[in-house]
């Protein structure tokens, strides 16, 4: 998915380079004290045309580019090695781990989510009141939490860590203070953590 | 005084548009300051969470419903007659009656800071079921609903009226491919309108029956569904950012190719190119829902990509305009080059966003609020100005100082860049939207201080154009009718125009009409 | 461009139904192209009838084109702040005060009556 950033703002760069350029080089080189009479001309189809199918072919690449990085990262695994369920409420989250246990959190203390190095981890996203979402900035990625269904989304972490997590969907009083810490831990600790039923912390 | 509040007169109709936006203008600019004040520094105590919660709902209401999308609708009702050789609208009562409910409906959302629980407080989108809640103790979140239910009514009324005052009240050979730009743009606008609004209106009704006559369309414990709300609600969502978008090109136009001295380049383009942003801007709401799981990224990705294309087609129009012209960079032509170079940024950032996968990161973040900043604010925003520089003469009879001007310009640019461009960062740091603080890690502290700078700069300013005002109403140094040398009808009638408009009228022959009568 | 929009609201609104399975979008997307299609429609039959407008004739000037007077419109009413007040009225009074409500509509009803009279008059 940073690739997909990557190649998103260097097109837009590009773009706007050449816009800019555009825009200043009539500043001026047409200015009034340099060129006082203006040449009346007020189109040219074949230009015109030129600019609108160049742009087209720029977005269809653009599409072409997202539809490739969207599929994989949308898609869920048929057989996960781990699943989560987590639950957004007014103003923390509840993460239920394999296993039958369950850890929470409140705005003043919040809840850390254990993960898996390397593994595939099925994340299912449910909120019991308002819209909220769960929203990893390190791993480029959110997905909502909306009352009456369920979010399925796959997480592969690549590196253990520390990183940070936010709701993003503005549900009230204390949604800035709805956080939680996802830490991705060696698939060992991992284990040890769910097979004591959370208390052994990694 | 009683006149005012009697008149029918499109152009009076149009000043007290004007003035009522600059009012909302003001308002929420302070609210605004006293946001970005709260945010300067990570953990701050200047702003209970609730009150910092009211203040961003009615920043972002009263800048897209009270400001910017009125302001297309007030200079319209100013110019519209006046650009087609009409003496009025086609049916001036009811743009009165307009205006008093685009005023009354301002009046009543802001009047929730009065209420018991506050104003409203769930964001400009109002998003049930958060919507839903504290029914008891939120009459502003209800007097928010009414208030827009009648600025909803407000324009789709005055888009009626546009409608039928273009298509049948022009002067003998003002034909329709003779209209001036922004005339066409209002066009595509009220169409518009009449296709989104009506959206608004439902589903702010039916947030109105949950909350007090036991709906249930949006609880899922009851087969409702929140997901219905961001359908009907984005359905007119997004066409109304087109419809606060789409007269200020009108507006660019107009004053790019006025100060290049040309006719405006690929005019059919234009033409073309405003319908079908408008067109397409129907068929995009779901990207604001990318992150939902419950709509086809895919096909909204795809759709939200072409809008960018006859965007295109509408700077390569402008810079069109500009090459091999004379052009000079008088008040109202800097800030129309703000806008092209700000609304670049903002619509290259709208590419991003339109990919799902950026948008996964970027969504509810400081990136969007970037993103939508620099389209409404680094673009509406300063073709308001823009307009306000060239169009005060023609509305008042009195000119605004150049240099005074031109400092406006420049602090506004400075001010603006300065305030969005670490948005961008922000929001790939990890600071998410509508929070009343955030932590002291990585760089967000030295942004969002930057930031809170650079709207310190907005506000001078903006402050300085206020003076300017009030210097020109002081020293009234009177006008020609054409002090910009413009083509279009309204420079040909005195500065300001007698009530009916036209004493006479010259034969219309073609697009530049005072072209011809030059040559 | 109302039937162009139609059109596409159809395409929508089938991608609507067989992709995403959105059926109550899809059913409000149909209902708002089958409008707009109407409204395109009896636009362009009534366009056709009436297509005589001085203003689409490239050569005309105002004194050629000058047809009967149609008298003067009315430049000063109080009815549309009134109006403005009425809606209001009705909005807030349908949820706090019923008495408001039906006082915003009476009022409306008034209102609505004699800018009908004015319009006579003139």
């Amino acid at each position: 998915m940073r690739t997909d950033w990557y190649i998103f703002i260097g097109a837009g760069i590009f773009v706007g380079l050449y816009v800019y350029a555009c825009i200043f080089w009539c500043l001026i080189r047409y200015r009034r004290a340099a060129n006082t009479a203006a040449q009346q001309f007020s189109g040219n189809t074949p230009l015109e045309l030129l600019y609108v199918a160049l742009p087209l072919l720029m977005v269809i690449a653009l599409f072409g580019v997202t539809y490739a990085i969207e599929k994989p990262v949308d898609r869920v695994a048929v057989d996960p090695q781990n699943t989560i369920e987590v639950t957004a409420f007014r103003w923390s989250w509840r993460f239920d781990y394999p296993g039958r246990f369950a850890a929470f959190g409140t705005p003043a203390n919040p809840p850390t989510l254990f993960l898996p190095e390397g593994e595939t981890t099925e994340i299912r996203l449910r909120s019991v009141d308002v819209t909220h979402s769960f929203w990893v900035p390190a791993f480029l990625f959110k997905r909502d939490a909306i009352p009456g269904m369920t979010n399925v989304f796959d997480l592969t972490p690549t590196r253990t860590g520390e990183f940070i997590g936010r709701c993003a969907n503005f549900c009230g009083l204390d949604h800035a203070l709805m956080s939680f810490t996802v830490r991705v831990v060696p698939r060992s600790a991992y284990g040890r953590f769910v097979a004591s039923r959370g208390t052994a912390i990694p | 005084m009683i006149e005012w509040l009697t008149t029918t007169n499109h152009k009076k109709i149009g000043i007290m548009y004007i003035v009522a936006v600059m009012f909302f203008f003001t308002v929420a600019g302070l609210l605004t300051l006293v946001m970005r004040a709260q945010l300067a520094v990570p953990n701050n105590t200047l702003l209970a969470p609730q009150q910092y919660n009211e203040i961003f709902t009615l920043h972002g209401t009263a800048m897209i419903f009270f400001v910017i999308a009125p302001f297309g609708i007030g200079l319209a009702n100013f110019l519209i007659p006046l650009q087609i050789g009409a003496p009025d609208v086609a049916f001036p009562r009811l743009n009165a009656t307009g205006l008093w409910l685009f005023v009354l409906g301002g009046l009543t959302v802001f009047a929730g800071l009065a209420t018991y629980g506050g104003a409203a407080s769930a964001g400009w989108t109002a998003y049930a079921p958060l919507s839903e809640l504290f029914v008891g103790t939120g009459a502003g979140q209800d007097l928010w609903f009414i208030g827009l239910l009648m600025a909803s009514i407000s324009t789709i009324l005055t888009s009626i009226n546009f409608i039928v005052t273009i298509f049948l009240f022009r002067a003998p050979g003002m034909t329709m491919w003779r209209i001036p730009i922004f005339t066409w743009e209002m066009v595509a606008t009220a169409l518009l309108v009449l296709m989104a609004f009506p959206s608004l209106a439902a589903v702010f009704a039916m947030v109105l029956i949950d909350r007090h006559l036991g709906g249930h369309f949006f609880d899922p414990a009851y087969g409702g569904n929140p997901i219905l709300y961001q359908h009907l609600f984005w359905f007119f969502g997004h066409p109304e950012v087109y419809v606060m978008i789409l007269p200020y090109f009108g507006i660019i136009t107009e004053i790019v190719a006025t100060f290049s001295r040309k006719p405006v380049y690929g005019y059919v383009g234009m033409v073309i190119s405003a319908f079908a942003i408008a067109g397409l801007s129907l068929g995009v709401w779901a990207h604001h829902m990318f992150t939902t799981g419950a709509v086809s990224n895919a096909f909204f990705a795809g759709m939200s990509f072409l809008i960018a294309v006859p965007t295109g087609v509408k700077f390569v129009n402008w810079i069109g305009t500009m090459w091999k012209g004379s052009i000079e960079l008088s008040v109202p032509m800097l800030f129309a080059v703000g806008f092209l170079l700000n609304f670049l940024i903002g619509g290259i950032t709208g590419v991003m966003i339109a990919s799902p996968p950026l948008d996964y990161q970027a969504h509810d973040s400081y990136f969007i609020v970037q993103h939508f900043h620099y389209t409404i604010g680094g673009g509406s925003m300063f073709a308001l100005f823009a307009a306000l520089y060239f169009w005060f003469p023609k509305m008042f009879g009195v000119k605004l100082d150049e240099r005074i001007g031109r400092w406006v310009f420049a602090l506004m640019f400075a001010g603006f860049n300065m305030t969005f461009i670490p948005m961008g960062f922000m929001g790939m740091e990890g600071m998410a939207r509508r929070v009343f603080t955030y932590p002291a890690i990585g760089h967000l502290p030295l942004l969002n201080a930057i930031a809170t700078a650079g709207s310190g700069l907005i506000a001078c300013g903006a402050i300085l154009f206020f003076v300017d005002v009030a210097l020109a109403a002081y020293k009234r140094v009177p006008v020609p009718a054409n002090p910009w040398g413009g083509y279009s009808l309204e420079w040909l009638t005195s500065s300001p125009p007698p009530e009916f408009n036209f004493d006479e009228l010259p034969p219309i022959r073609s697009r530049r009409p005072l072209w011809d009568m030059e040559s | 461009m109302f039937g162009c929009s139609a059109g596409f609201g159809a395409v929508v609104a089938i991608a609507y139904f067989f992709i995403a399975h959105e059926e109550g979008a899809g059913t409000a997307l149909l209902g708002f192209m089958a409008a707009a299609l109407s409204f395109a429609t009896l636009y362009a039959v009534a366009a056709e009838r009436d297509a005589n407008l001085e203003g689409d004739n490239p050569d005309q000037t105002n004194a050629q084109s000058a047809g009967e007077d149609l008298g003067v419109f009315t430049t000063e009413t109080s009815y549309p702040i009134l109006i403005a007040f009425a809606t209001l009225a009705i909005l807030t009074g349908a949820l706090w005060s019923p008495l408001l409500a039906v006082a915003g509509f009476i009022g409306m009803l008034l209102c609505l009556w004699r800018l009908g009279a004015e319009s006579a008059r003139a």
